[in-house]
């Protein structure tokens, strides 16, 4: 599934997150009633970095669900990206707007996830020139 | 304005390694929203200590 997208990611950035879907996926955590990463969700997953096109590369989680969870957190700016199947994302975040604090969540296609974030400046959680992904 | 919890309400929930935040290097920075999620099996997600 990822070799159909690798050519879009820069051989570090990739290697880095696979390392870190090995980490996450270790065999030695895992307990009996978690639910393995679904073929679909990481799907999604591709397809959110491609549309998003983040440099900095995200935290990574896993809902019981078996969810692909991405997150970036600057400061006290946190976005939650939850891949579900179908292209699906389940957003939520928490970031400064003109000095006040706002919230807000919502559920959308990953397609159209860019032009929901824009009103928050996203470029507070992916700009990072030196983990660009191509 | 916000107050502390008081000691003897504290709760504690185990959290999962692949429900911990993490920056993009892997360190551990809080928990994901994920955690306080009740599951299909559970009944409550609370234990009093």
């Amino acid at each position: 599934m990822t070799s159909n997208v690798a050519m879009y990611l820069n051989r570090g950035w990739r290697d880095r997150l696979f390392a870190q879907l090995d980490d996450l996926l270790n065999v030695e955590d895992w307990h009996e009633d978690d639910e393995p990463l679904l073929d679909r969700s990481f799907c999604t997953f591709l397809r959110l970095i491609l549309y998003q096109k983040p440099e900095r590369r995200p935290g990574l989680g896993l809902s019981h669900r078996g969810h692909l969870i991405a997150a970036w957190t600057t400061g006290a700016d946190r976005l939650t990206l939850e891949c579900a199947p179908d292209d699906t994302i389940r957003w939520v975040l928490s970031c400064e707007v003109n000095g006040e604090r706002e919230r807000a969540a919502g559920e959308t296609h990953v397609a159209r996830l860019p032009e929901i974030l824009r009103p928050y400046g996203p470029d507070r959680w992916f700009a990072d020139v030196d983990q660009a992904p191509g | 304005m916000s107050t502390k919890l008081p000691v003897e309400d504290n709760v504690v929930r185990y959290v999962r390694k692949r429900q911990l935040r993490r920056d993009s290097d892997g360190n551990v920075i809080g928990v994901l929203p994920d955690a306080f999620n009740r599951r299909e099996r559970e009944e409550s997600f609370l234990k009093l200590a």
